[in-house]
């Protein structure tokens, strides 16, 4: 079985980074191995991509493809290094999509980078034939390997073994269960930090691979529910898998029952929830999801038409609910709960005999989305 | 604004043959991935061979978005007319003393010795 162990993986997801300025006497100068991949790849080759706001778009070295030898010969590695910024990511579910490489509906921003490096991978992999391309980043970087991971296995190019680290999540429902099932279960590494903020977003419609799993974690790295030093690969993930394999990461994802459960607790006012925590918002998260599927099977056909239109994901989120509220009474009451949670996360009174309407709904995500970058600012300062 | 230091503090000694290499210049160049921002500074050895270097800061407006940091540093000393490669370092964080581990930078740079790895610096320098 040739998998990069967690160390491994980890160390090339940050020695990536150090490729941006290439060539740069630093690296040039260095008697280590910078790209940490020593023994494992070699013959390197670069490739630039452009990131960031429409009006700027600086080309840089966004990742490099490189032949794996030894225990690895036969297999390629594509490494890709995460952006500087964080806002466009914690932005207010303002997100577009696009189909992705796969034909799926992915983060639009996120296959605008990948769309500008992916003729230097079509390039690099014609005429090769390797056994299995090991695709691995950290944050953006993590997207863009999950993008790397779709191309390729949309094109059965390879087999695909994907290892991301603080990564947002990257496209709609489609995606993350085409993906995951083309990758295979066993082969998709995804690890997060409970603090690392940058997960945790964009939230529904988008969804983490492996689809359905909770995925891998290291123990959370602060006593704050979010923190920014819990997203630096060298702060946190490095040493959060050092010694570790695979299975002492693995976590399990609470099933749908258990959400009901916290969703009960939530509407009779139980639960023990902290504002602001990392477990409330991770709790959000997934009873937002499971509403969202139980709307979806409610109303049917109309979910269709609603997200064909030309609106934001925010709009849809908040029109579904809507839908939901007027046409199931345990709905209406489960989605006046997920206010309320919302509502104490943010540490706000919730404002009794407020009519649930579509302008309130998206007012009240657009409040937690705003809480986030806020969350973002908060956590920073600790790091000064 | 929270400070990001670039490149640390760091005192030390140069030395030539076991002899200290004054009048040595020290040449700090660093290059700052997140604002894309390059920079230098420079000091020059005393009779001892000893030298010092303030602490660089960084500031960015939006330096509070969460990013990976990465700042190059090459450190070059020229002396009786060569070029020495003193130091090459990716730092990752910006706390003071990233380059030590956190402890404070106090090195002894020989321009004799072949260039090695000390700690996570390629170079001559060597922690004391």
């Amino acid at each position: 079985m040739s998998i990069l162990t967690p160390s491994q993986a980890a160390a090339i997801a940050s020695g990536v980074y150090s490729l941006r300025d290439e060539p740069s006497a630093a690296a040039r100068l260095s008697l280590d191995d910078p790209l940490n991949i020593e023994g494992l790849f070699g013959n390197k080759s670069r490739f630039t991509g452009t990131s960031g706001a429409l009006m700027f778009k600086p080309l840089t070295g966004f990742g490099y493809v490189a032949a794996g030898v030894g225990q690895f010969s036969g297999d390629l590695l594509i490494a890709t290094r995460g952006t500087d910024i964080l806002a466009d990511w914690v932005t207010d579910g303002n997100i577009g999509v696009q189909f992705g490489p796969g034909g799926n509906l992915v983060h639009a921003g996120f296959n605008e980078t990948w769309k500008s490096f992916a003729p230097a991978i079509r390039e690099f992999l014609r005429g090769r034939n390797p056994t299995r391309i090991h695709c691995v980043g950290h944050s953006l970087g993590g997207a863009l390997a999950m993008l790397n991971a779709d191309f390729i296995t949309a094109n059965h190019i390879a087999e695909v073994r994907l290892y991301t680290f603080g990564a947002p999540r990257a496209g709609a429902d489609a995606f993350a269960g085409q993906l995951t099932e083309r990758i295979g279960r066993e082969n998709i590494f995804r690890v997060s930090n409970p603090v690392d903020p940058v997960p945790m977003i964009p939230i529904f419609p988008f969804f983490h691979l492996p689809l359905g799993e909770e995925g891998l974690q290291i123990g959370a790295t602060s006593r704050l529910p979010i923190s920014f030093k819990g997203h630096k690969m060298t702060a946190s993930y490095v040493p959060g898998v050092a010694g570790k394999n695979w299975e002492h990461l693995r976590v399990k994802a609470p099933d749908e029952r258990e959400v009901k459960g916290w969703l009960e607790n939530a509407a009779q006012g139980s639960g023990g929830f902290v504002m602001g925590s990392a477990k409330l918002i991770d709790m959000i998260g997934r009873v937002l999801t499971y509403l969202l599927k139980a709307a979806g099977k409610v109303i049917g056909g109309a979910v269709g038409l609603a997200f064909a239109g030309g609106v934001t994901i925010l709009d849809q989120i908040a029109w579904l609910l809507n839908q939901a509220v007027h046409a199931s009474v345990e709905l209406g009451r489960g989605i006046t709960t997920l206010v309320g949670m919302i509502f104490k996360f943010l540490g706000r009174t919730v404002i009794q005999g407020s009519q649930i309407t579509v302008a309130f709904l998206r007012w009240v995500l657009e409040l937690l989305f705003s809480s986030l970058r806020a969350a973002a600012h908060l956590a920073l300062s600790v790091v000064g | 604004m929270a400070k990001m230091v670039l490149w640390s503090a760091m005192k030390g000694r140069v030395l030539l043959n076991g002899q200290p290499a004054a009048g040595a210049v020290l040449v700090r160049n660093y290059s700052w991935h997140w604002k894309n921002e390059k920079g230098a500074d420079q000091t020059v050895a005393n009779a001892a061979g000893e030298f010092s270097f303030p602490a660089i800061e960084g500031r960015s407006l939006l330096g509070f978005l969460p990013h990976e940091p990465v700042i190059e540093q090459v450190m070059t000393i020229e002396y009786q007319g060569k070029s020495y490669d003193a130091w090459a370092y990716f730092k990752r964080d910006y706390n003071h003393n990233d380059e030590n581990k956190g402890q404070p930078i106090n090195v002894t740079c020989r321009l004799d010795v072949p260039r090695a790895l000390h700690g996570g610096i390629s170079g001559l320098c060597e922690f004391n």
